[in-house]
């Protein structure tokens, strides 16, 4: 178990069109035991980090510490990490029993008996007692990963990083991994660095999540926090399927609206009084909007925009709803099957309280919805309380 | 381009096997196609390999010598006669068909063991990164590309003696005080062993290099984060995964180097000294020279025999148990 401190790592790589900046400036402190998530697109610097913090590639400027030590320039060996890979990476011509005690038989100064007990107890915990005697290529994907997993844990490492650990698993299985890795990181209270480009293993995986682009890092916070509080429109934007809408409008702050070809959004004054510049993005997340085909019934008809229904997608719960409003694509997400036809007329309805306002040029977040970031777990006296 | 080939297989499938081979119909149409398209190829097998091979085997049981070289089917017909002759130890042609059946063995698993090291230290440098990695690369394919003949001349110009470069290089260098006899005398089969090695060991680099750019990179990473140094890597990961290869390299080099007549023939010349005397150099000596086909033909069958043996022994006990060790 082990404190992570990377400060201020840039990863250079030279190449023969020029260099190629593929972490830029990383500044990020990982709590003993926490379990941290990187996401964003590829390309993105996360590999890279991850990476970096494995000594498997060098570092071009900044330092990496464990604890209190430096380990920037130690071999991989030296770091007393575990790692599991995308595609697992494990030693095809060792049976899943010779593959987990490697580790232990390079690293450590225990018996073979030692080693042995110790990879039994992993593989117990795993579940891959039956197949230690197998080669790698005699398993099934998903138990290759319990093996690589397994593999990394009978190392009871300080930090565990894992590279898209469940990238190569089909649908069912991934989610069914999701939460026994979350359970697993939880029993053993290990300090993890877990790379991905899925939002959804971000948002459900991680306690803190890391999001990263072009290099660069966009924004540290609880999944809800980066959800609900995005530093700026990329982060909006990455995380939530489907994702946030960006409509272009422009603060007209004599009308006291957000003006758009198409329509006018009337603000309160005390949101309006915060804004500067005059060109903004504004942000809706699908489940935030609603749909109405009778605008003179609803409460606030001066906040309703009208759009033409162009595609419906009925997923069952709920339902995903393509809008065209003036030539831009908005989508809501709205419960249940409403029968709305392609081609229909509705009414857009966008809460004050759920909008988002970015900073047309830098992007930067201007105004977050009021959605609460704090954990909104029942309490066990609350429900004791309800079902008394 | 899509025309001419159509063209082609419509003229390849209308070639009619089936009328003189029954069993032939019965296999599938696509089948049927690739054993059309083989059928160039085992003729040529057929007529430069199989045929030999059973004239050699008829021979071999017949008495041809000196007075039958012109009409050899007129020799009569001695059974094992010719077996029994050549593989008498008390007789001296069976005690020096023993001890070049002696020689064989060592000349065969000293080029495959020199070859091997050779070649796997080069295969291991070029897969470094380095600059200038595909010039040396081509040099060092250069003694297996050059033609043999004059590579081996080379060598024997150079291992003279008196006149010979080595020598007087050790001499200099003080790593000897007497010239060395290197192409007569016993130690005519090291010689032998370390020439043909030079000649041989850029194939076995070239297969072990293209099995190591195999081996895919994270197995290294795992293996370092594992705790694993260079010389572990190489132990654990490297030399496993190059057992497919490596079975391939150790079968090929050890029955080409067997039935090699270039590499001591050119080095040793027609008079080779006993200790250079490898089977095939013997039995050709032996048989041209005294025109004792009969019996040349006989140490020749013994000598495939031993080859045929050692390839099923191999394929039996390494193929069938371990090759899968390595499999990716």
């Amino acid at each position: 178990m082990s404190r992570v401190t990377i400060d201020e790592l840039t990863k250079v790589y030279d190449s023969p069109s020029g260099s190629i900046e593929a972490v830029d400036d990383l500044t990020l402190a990982i709590d003993d035991g926490e379990f941290i998530v990187f996401v964003g697109p590829s390309g993105c610097g996360k590999s890279t980090t991850l990476r970096c913090i494995a000594g498997l590639e060098t570092v071009t400027d900044g330092t990496i510490e464990f604890g209190a030590e430096d380990v920037t320039d130690q071999k991989p060996k030296e770091r007393d990490i575990a790692m599991v890979f995308q595609n697992y990476a494990l030693y095809p011509h060792m049976t899943a029993r010779k593959n987990m005690a490697f580790g232990l038989k390079m690293s450590t100064d225990l018996s073979e008996d030692e080693i042995e007990d110790r990879v039994e107890e992993t593989a117990q915990m795993m579940g891959i007692e039956e197949l230690l005697a197998d080669k790698p290529k005699a398993l099934s994907g998903g138990q290759q990963q319990r093996v690589a997993l397994g593999r990394a844990i009978v190392r009871d490492p300080a930090v565990f990083l894992m590279d898209e650990p469940l990238s190569n698993l089909d649908a069912k299985l991934r989610a069914q991994m999701r939460t026994e890795l979350q359970q697993l990181q939880h029993d053993l209270d290990v300090t993890t660095v877990y790379v991905t480009h899925d939002q959804t293993e971000a948002m459900t995986m991680g306690d803190r999540i890391v999001v990263l682009n072009d290099g660069e890092l966009q924004q540290v916070g609880t999944p809800l926090e980066c959800y609900h509080r995005p530093a700026n429109r990329f982060v909006a934007g990455f995380l939530g399927s489907p994702p946030m809408n960006f409509l272009p409008v422009e603060a007209d702050l004599d009308a006291g609206a957000l003006s758009h070809p198409r329509f006018s959004l009337s603000l309160s004054d005390s949101i309006m009084a915060d804004l500067d510049g005059t060109e903004l993005v504004m942000g809706i997340r699908p489940e935030h909007g609603s749909l109405t085909t009778t605008p003179d019934a609803h409460p606030e008809p001066e906040r309703l925009v009208e759009a033409t229904v162009t595609v419906t997608e009925p997923m069952g719960d709920v339902t995903n709803v393509y809008l065209d409003v003036g030539g831009e694509s908005v989508t809501v997400t709205a419960g249940g099957h409403l029968g709305l036809t392609d081609g229909e007329s509705v009414w857009l309805y966008v809460p004050e309280a759920k909008l988002h306002l970015f900073d047309a040029e830098t992007g930067t977040a201007i105004k977050h919805s009021d959605e609460p970031i704090e954990s909104t777990r029942v309490s066990e006296a609350s429900r004791y309380a309800e079902t008394a | 381009m899509t025309r001419t080939s159509s063209r082609v297989r419509s003229s390849v499938a209308e070639i009619e096997i089936g009328r003189y081979l029954p069993l032939y119909n019965r296999l599938s149409d696509e089948q049927q196609y690739a054993y059309k398209l083989l059928l160039p190829g085992l003729l040529m097998m057929l007529l430069i390999h199989f045929i030999p091979i059973v004239w050699g085997v008829l021979i071999s049981v017949l008495g041809v010598d000196s007075g039958y070289v012109s009409q050899w089917y007129e020799a009569p017909f001695v059974w094992l006669e010719n077996y029994r002759f050549v593989l008498d130890p008390r007789t001296v042609v069976g005690e020096r068909f023993w001890y070049s059946l002696r020689q064989t063995i060592i000349f065969s698993v000293g080029t495959l063991l020199l070859t091997y090291v050779l070649g796997l230290t080069a295969a291991l440098l070029l897969n470094q990164r380095f600059k200038g990695r595909f010039a040396a690369r081509t040099l060092l394919l250069l003694p297996w590309v050059a033609p043999s003949v004059v590579t081996l001349l080379i060598w024997r110009m150079m291992f003279q003696q008196q006149s010979g470069i080595i020598n007087s290089l050790l001499l200099s260098l003080g790593v000897i005080s007497e010239p060395i006899y290197w192409l007569i005398g016993d130690n005519t089969i090291w010689t032998l062993v370390l020439v043909h090695s030079w000649t041989q060991f850029p194939l076995v680099m070239i297969m072990l290099y293209a099995g190591l750019q195999s081996i895919p990179e994270q197995l290294y990473e795992a293996a370092s984060i594992d705790g694993a140094g260079r010389w572990e890597q190489f132990r654990y990961i490297t030399f496993p995964q190059l057992k497919p290869v490596s079975a391939v390299v150790v079968l090929l080099m050890m029955l080409w180097t067997m039935i090699n007549f270039t590499s001591p023939y050119i080095l040793l010349g027609a008079q080779p000294p006993q200790s250079g005397q490898v089977s095939i150099l013997y039995i050709y000596n032996f048989a041209f020279s005294n025109y004792q086909f009969g019996r040349g033909a006989a140490m020749s069958v013994v000598l495939f025999a031993i080859a045929m043996a050692m390839a099923m022994l191999y394929y039996k006990y390494l193929f069938d148990q371990d090759f899968t060790e390595g499999d990716r």
